[in-house]
């Protein structure tokens, strides 16, 4: 057994802001350096979100951080559920199944709809739902599934509607849960990764983190069925492939690097989740629950982002 | 008197009382007043059926110990009700229909909802009509006991209402023990299906140095006795309800509270599982019973 | 906080995992997650203390001493101890409104079971001051500000802690003859003294079973995927102070009996490891204060 009682530690003091190379400066932008709180008279530029109207000055609305797009003004708060934007990539838990649609939790205000008119059956691609189809929706998805998916559109009342209608949208599986931050999660070309650790990780711009066994991406089709149509009933499958310790390992790693980087409030991408993995390397993965060396580890990821 | 003006000493010493010898003589002696074997239970009464209204229902006596326990089951499963032909017609009077349940959202398990009551006149001290907080931790554990015998995920969306009233309290382990039985046959009576039955038992441990401060090193002597009416309870230095699955191998539930040492609760807990084992012919025999003389499909 | 759902394949890596004995987090089966204590940090309680469990589970205890009557029921001669456990809406969306309620009593109900009664370890007949009359009545109230599994052990940790921090008045009792007596509160902070007996109150160790092994202190994950929930109270000498199943499922009996065991081993060296905590907590508080240094409670601003 282990077990390890502590003090409480006084919190760091704040890291003096560094000039360049600083990992939350990925555009050159100023951001981080200008927090302002609701109220605050910011500008008499266009306003955007986050801010209001008062005579001819903007003012903020929530406490963040200020985005400035030429004249467009706007202010990000660091702490918020996740605000929907179409086409980002979202991990999600579906909470409901109702009339020909699924309930979503996305992290959001309200829950996310799959209609059921946007996903892939397995038989055929294109093929139109049936009434039977709405009868067996829990064999698609049932309550408590994950899934990843796409932003499709909103709807009237701010609800977002997904769509899982490419192969790489589906049911996740092999693997393991994480949330973090929404903000932290940073929008990025692509958000499925394959680590060279051997590790899949599909960032949800949602703050949900998926961290997985690598599969093959292309199933071979099987006795003359189409590779696709194999495909896409695996997609609803609820089976786990074999796992092997040392995978289970690396995943358990992986995640808890993960927590470490939104411990420490970093932006989280696929390159500082390997540096903070290489860094991690000199410690036991149950080490990696540790404050110190969580420390330890994401300075040295940091470290390592401002070198390259 | 005026304790302002009139000062007491400064320091004075809190009287010393003599504790009470709350040990009356018939218990003090190693056998049991009612001349049971310490391994003895109660002799028990099963009978299933006493409600009518009820889906299912049971009724049990362990000696003094009285409860009744009804089984009310709401949105019927389709499938096991064609081989139950007392599902399919609820009787007339039963104002129990199918509820709607308006807070839980769909659940692919069924679920158990066990309420333990003690009516108002069955302790020695007047129960109140709500139900305290012991009565709903009994409920909670009822539920957990009888859970891992119904085969709950084959009722999908069904609401399986049990209810226990104690009529009369001769222990209250020996109530909790009772109402796991007679809920396990109560619902073996309804129709549903289980796993397995579920005995219950109750048993305390009674250390002599706890009880007799005199005679001190005697954790040898410790005695567990089974199924202890209410004056045993009171002496008891730790009490145990232990429910089984004698088929199945498994234990549904564990009680134990006071203090002991480990190898005494592990002997204890042996010797329920025994008991339970005795008890769970006594179950079936009571529902082979019912079966014989209820009512059979008419052919 | 996400919905307290789970998907089969999370269940099923879950249950896989703990059979390999490396769980999700890296931690092994019978791995605690750090515990953060700290104890006198409320001032309008006798005693409080407050443990956090890793980055989730955050409990705040704090025990106050009130004068009250002695049951007529006992003997009359013994002080009482009330348990309140309450989850506050702010650990959880499921805590708002009544939704705590089956929580709240569920491990109240266990708290007091263990504590109230001679297993509990304190000397109540210490706390009673007037036979028959006036005793000290010790209410332990545990507020749930966060939660992230494993809620009971760290109940039990900081009672324990914070009954280690609770100090009674000292009272004097007069004699005033025909069986009359009548008492006096000393108001000298100093003379204060700790509940005898608080170092035989019992902690509780929640034994998780997934699959056919055992796990303790586990993440809100790995408690949606407990089949049977076994928690065993233990004291400093290693006795059996109650036990209780819970959640719905069933244990083989050699595997009960193997908990049992392997939950009192557990429990032991925990309760050594916290007082040793507990003792290192107090002489560093007594030397910076003997050194005339201001001693700051950090709180709830700590990392």
């Amino acid at each position: 057994m282990q077990v390890q009682f502590l003090s409480p530690v006084p919190p760091p003091p704040p890291e003096p802001q560094e000039e360049d190379g600083d990992v939350s400066m990925v555009d050159g932008e100023s951001v981080g350096i200008n927090p302002v709180t609701p109220g605050q008279a910011i500008a008499t530029d266009t306003q955007g979100h986050g801010t209001y109207l008062e005579g001819s000055t903007v003012h903020s609305s929530v406490a963040g951080m200020i985005d400035r797009v030429n004249k467009l003004i706007s202010v990000r708060p660091l702490k918020t559920r996740y605000n929907a934007e179409i086409g980002d990539i979202v991990v999600g838990r579906i909470t409901e199944v109702a009339q020909s649609r699924w309930k979503v939790d996305v992290n959001g205000r309200q829950d996310a709809v799959l209609m059921l008119s946007s996903v892939n059956l397995p038989g055929g691609v294109q093929r139109r739902k049936s009434e039977s189809d709405q009868l067996q929706m829990r064999t698609f998805f049932s309550e408590g599934d994950l899934l990843v998916g796409e932003v499709q559109s909103f709807y009237a009342d701010g609800a977002t509607a997904l769509q899982t209608r490419t192969l790489k949208y589906c049911k996740l599986r092999n693997g393991t849960f994480t949330c973090v931050p929404p903000a932290l999660v940073q929008r990025c070309k692509s958000h499925f990764h394959t680590l060279p650790c051997g590790v899949d990780v599909i960032l949800g711009l949602n703050g949900y983190i998926w961290v997985s066994k690598t599969t093959e991406k292309l199933p071979k089709g099987v006795e003359g069925r189409a590779a696709e149509e194999v495909e896409a009933e695996m997609a609803y499958s609820n089976k786990n492939e074999p796992i092997t310790d040392h995978e289970r390992e690396t995943i358990a790693r992986v995640s808890n690097c993960i927590a470490a980087l939104a411990r420490r409030f970093m932006y989280i991408n696929d390159s500082i989740i390997v540096y903070a993995y290489e860094a991690s390397l000199g410690f036991a993965v149950s080490d990696l629950l540790q404050l110190q060396v969580i420390r330890a580890i994401t300075q040295e990821a940091s470290a390592k982002a401002a070198m390259s | 008197m005026d304790r302002k003006r009139i000062a007491g000493p400064e320091l004075s010493v809190p009287p010393l009382f003599d504790k009470p010898q709350i040990v009356p003589q018939e218990l003090a002696g190693e056998g049991r007043p009612d001349g049971r074997s310490p391994e003895d239970v109660r002799p028990i009464f099963l009978k299933t059926g006493l409600i009518n209204q009820a889906n299912g229902s049971a009724y049990i006596e362990l000696g003094n110990t009285k409860l009744a326990c009804a089984v009310y089951v709401l949105f019927f499963p389709t499938h096991c009700s064609s081989a139950f032909p007392r599902l399919i017609t609820p009787p007339p009077r039963c104002s129990y229909g199918p509820r709607q349940n308006k807070k839980q959202t769909f659940s692919n398990m069924g679920l158990l909802n066990c309420e333990f009551k003690f009516a108002s006149f069955s302790c020695s001290k007047r129960r109140g009509n709500q139900r305290d907080s012991q009565e709903k931790e009994y409920s909670q554990i009822l539920s957990e006991a009888l859970a891992p015998a119904v085969r709950l995920e084959l009722f999908p969306k069904a609401m399986i209402d049990v209810f226990v009233t104690v009529l009369e309290n001769d222990g209250t382990a020996s109530c909790l023990a009772g109402a796991i039985t007679a809920a396990s046959v109560a619902i073996a009576d309804a129709g549903l299906e289980m796993i397995d039955q579920v005995a219950a038992v109750s048993a305390v441990e009674r250390s002599h140095h706890l009880v007799f401060p005199q005679r001190t090193q005697s954790f040898a002597k410790d005695q567990i006795l089974m199924d202890a009416t209410s004056a045993e309870e009171k002496l008891e230095t730790g009490t145990l309800v232990v429910s089984y699955m004698p088929s199945a191998n498994e234990v549904t539930h564990v009680l134990q509270t006071g203090e002991t040492e480990g190898p005494v609760t592990v002997q204890a807990i042996e010797q329920c599982i025994d008991a339970c084992s005795k008890i769970y012919t006594v179950m079936s025999a009571a529902l082979v019973e019912s079966l014989k003389e209820g009512e059979r499909p008419r052919v | 906080m996400p919905a307290p759902l789970i998907s089969p394949s999370e269940r099923d890596y879950i249950t896989k995992s703990v059979q390999a004995n490396l769980r999700a987090d890296g931690r092994t089966r019978l791995d605690y997650r750090q515990i953060v204590l700290e104890t006198g940090l409320i001032s309008q309680t006798s005693g409080s203390a407050r443990c956090r469990l890793g980055e989730g589970t955050d409990v705040l205890v704090g025990v106050k001493v009130e004068i009250g009557q002695v049951d007529i029921d006992s003997a009359g001669n013994r002080g009482k101890v009330v348990c309140n456990v309450e989850c506050s809406p702010s650990a959880s969306q499921q805590f708002e409104g009544r939704g705590a309620d089956e929580l709240n009593n569920e491990l109240t109900q266990a708290l007091e079971r263990v504590l109230n009664g001679a297993q509990g370890g304190l000397n109540l007949e210490k706390l009673c001051i007037i036979q028959g009359q006036q005793c000290w009545v010790v209410y332990i109230d545990a507020i749930i500000l966060d939660s992230a599994g494993n809620l009971l052990d760290a109940i039990f940790i900081a009672t324990r802690a914070a009954l280690f921090n609770t100090r009674v008045p000292k009272t004097i009792v007069q004699d005033l003859g025909d069986g009359q007596f009548e008492f006096e509160l000393l108001d000298d902070v100093e003379s204060a003294e700790r509940i005898e007996g608080w170092d035989h109150v019992p902690i509780g160790i929640t034994l998780n079973k997934i699959g056919s092994r055992y796990i303790i202190d586990a993440t809100p994950l790995e408690e949606l995927c407990t089949e049977a929930k076994l928690v065993v109270a233990v004291n400093r000498k290693g006795h059996l102070c109650g036990l209780q199943k819970s959640a719905d499922g069933g244990i083989e009996p050699s595997l009960l009996t193997e908990m049992v065991q392997t939950a009192k081993s557990l429990g032991q060296s925990l309760i050594k490891q916290l007082d040793d905590q507990l003792e290192r907590e107090e002489i560093d508080f007594n030397a910076r204060r003997a050194r005339g240094e201001h001693v700051e409670k950090l709180g709830f601003f700590a990392a």
